[in-house]
């Protein structure tokens, strides 16, 4: 059911999906036929609305593009997910014979699905930025992707385990809890017993607690990891144990929707 | 034999406000039950409990001995009271769609069925007027062979000519394993269809049972007892 559920989103979601891959398309020929750096590029450069991120040039354009891509997929999740959850689709929704982890299971797939088709469309346009920042997050000292390993030192490792340990914890708890969030207040809002609140109460606690330590546990190697550090003094056990917790707490949640809910 | 639908003491209250109160009753296989009651009387919150969209403040619910949820929604077949259906879809799409969710749709039978009420079946939902998506929703829920169908303000949007023929296609096509409960105001439409009637005032049965033993009793029409209580 679950494969059925993403197939429908996706169908829905494909006109967004065209929109945003011609609009690149677009780009990618403008870029092409004014190389090295597009036009609007240029202008934008001369306006001073490019700026630098570890010593890469990050054009405007490329950067609205990406903003506009990544505005319009969240507008389309938020237009779905209020229609329904809170339009009369919601009937169609809640009387399907899926249960809740089914349906929540399907949306984390289609909101994992776009931020990698984020990924796909801007990496070709700013390879160079991405590029630098993988190296200035591993040796900066050595800084070549090329020699991956085995230079790479073992603290980089770890801190590359974590980004992308904390990348994929927001992307599997945090999203999909503010999913159940908005489907528990909006049945509280149609039904408005308190049993509800149980429900409402816990995926709060779990949202806050998920979002206040990914920002704290992102935060540090971002603002304050020198460029030339090689080593980045980190407990791996802690993203391990907060993983552990936020699961936990994203399942009991399940668990209760499920049984609140019926879905 | 096991009954399709059992409420013992089903109450809900919305805050402060009680919708239902201990209603209890059950629905045999094979039947066809109109819940009749003026607005506000706890019709459609009956139904959407029935369905799983709404939560009971107290008392039982069972639809074939299993509380309402995930499995009980393969079982009911559900026309809300609202167009539910997505608007950018097409009608083949619609079709394809309840056919990928519900094991027990048949969608030769779906095609049917919008050919008999004269849907054009190559347009899309958001053309239709709303007495057509009225008969495409009715003509989806009848392609199920559900084993519950519940049909709430049925044919409201219709026109009477098309009502007559909806009416018709309702008692020729619904699963005779199954049963149907029918909430409307149009009741002199539907009089016919009905095997056992529900008055509902307030949120608590006034009047119930067998259709003919009430008219026979009452020596009215079903129509006429309506407005007996309710005037």
């Amino acid at each position: 059911m679950t494969g059925k559920l993403i197939l429908t989103g996706l169908k829905e979601r494909l006109k967004v999906y065209a929109g945003i891959v011609v609009l690149y398309l677009l780009y990618a020929v403008l870029s092409i036929v004014s190389d090295p750096t597009p036009r609007m590029d240029k202008f934008l450069d001369w306006v001073n609305w490019s700026f630098e991120v570890f010593g890469v040039k990050i054009y405007a354009m490329s950067f609205i593009l990406l903003g506009m891509a990544a505005a319009a997929l969240i507008l389309a999740e938020i237009i779905i997910l209020a229609r329904d959850f809170y339009g009369p689709q919601a009937y169609l929704l809640f009387t399907l014979p899926v249960n809740g982890t089914q349906v929540v299971g399907s949306r984390l797939v289609l909101f994992i699905l776009d931020f990698l088709m984020l990924v796909a469309l801007d990496l070709p346009f700013r390879w160079s930025f991405y590029r630098n920042l993988l190296s200035s997050v591993t040796s900066v000292t050595l800084g070549d992707i090329g020699s991956f390993w085995p230079w790479l030192a073992t603290s980089d490792l770890w801190y590359i385990g974590i980004l992308t340990g904390l990348t994929w914890i927001l992307i599997l708890t945090i999203v999909p809890l503010f999913a159940y969030l908005l489907i528990a207040a909006a049945k509280i809002l149609f039904d408005l017993s308190a049993g509800w609140l149980v429900a409402f109460v816990l995926l709060g606690i779990g949202a806050l607690t998920g979002s206040g330590y990914a920002l704290a546990s992102a935060m540090p190697p971002l603002v304050h990891l020198p460029l030339d550090a090689t080593i980045y003094e980190a407990n791996p056990f802690i993203p391990v144990l907060l993983l552990i917790a936020n699961v936990l707490i994203f399942w009991s949640a399940t668990m209760v929707i499920d049984k609140k809910l019926n879905i | 034999m096991e009954a399709i639908l059992r409420l013992h003491n089903l109450s809900k209250s919305y805050a402060k406000f009680p919708a239902l109160k201990n209603v209890t009753l059950e629905l045999e296989p094979g039947r066809i039950m109109g819940v009749l009651g003026p607005n506000g009387s706890g019709k459609t919150t009956l139904i959407k409990i029935v369905a799983g969209l709404l939560q009971p403040s107290g008392g039982e619910v069972k639809v074939c001995g299993i509380p309402p949820g995930a499995q009980t929604k393969a079982l009911v077949s559900y026309l809300p009271d609202v167009n539910h259906l997505p608007t950018w879809m097409s009608i083949p799409g619609i079709i394809q769609y309840f056919d990928t969710f519900y094991q027990d749709f048949e969608p030769v039978h779906a095609a049917a069925l919008l050919e008999r009420l004269g849907i054009d079946q190559g347009r899309k939902v958001t053309t239709l007027s709303r007495g057509t998506r009225e008969k495409l929703q009715l003509s989806l829920v009848l392609a199920r062979k559900g084993r519950l169908y519940l049909m709430d303000e049925l044919l409201e949007g219709i026109d009477p000519i098309a009502r007559a023929v909806a009416i018709d296609t309702i008692l020729e096509n619904y699963n005779p394993e199954g049963s149907v409960i029918i909430s409307t105001h149009l009741i002199t439409d539907v009089e016919k269809l009905l095997d056992e009637v529900v008055f509902l005032k307030e949120g608590e049965i006034i009047l119930s049972g067998n259709t003919e033993d009430l008219r026979v009793g009452k020596k009215k029409s079903i129509e006429g007892i309506y407005k007996e209580i309710f005037s």
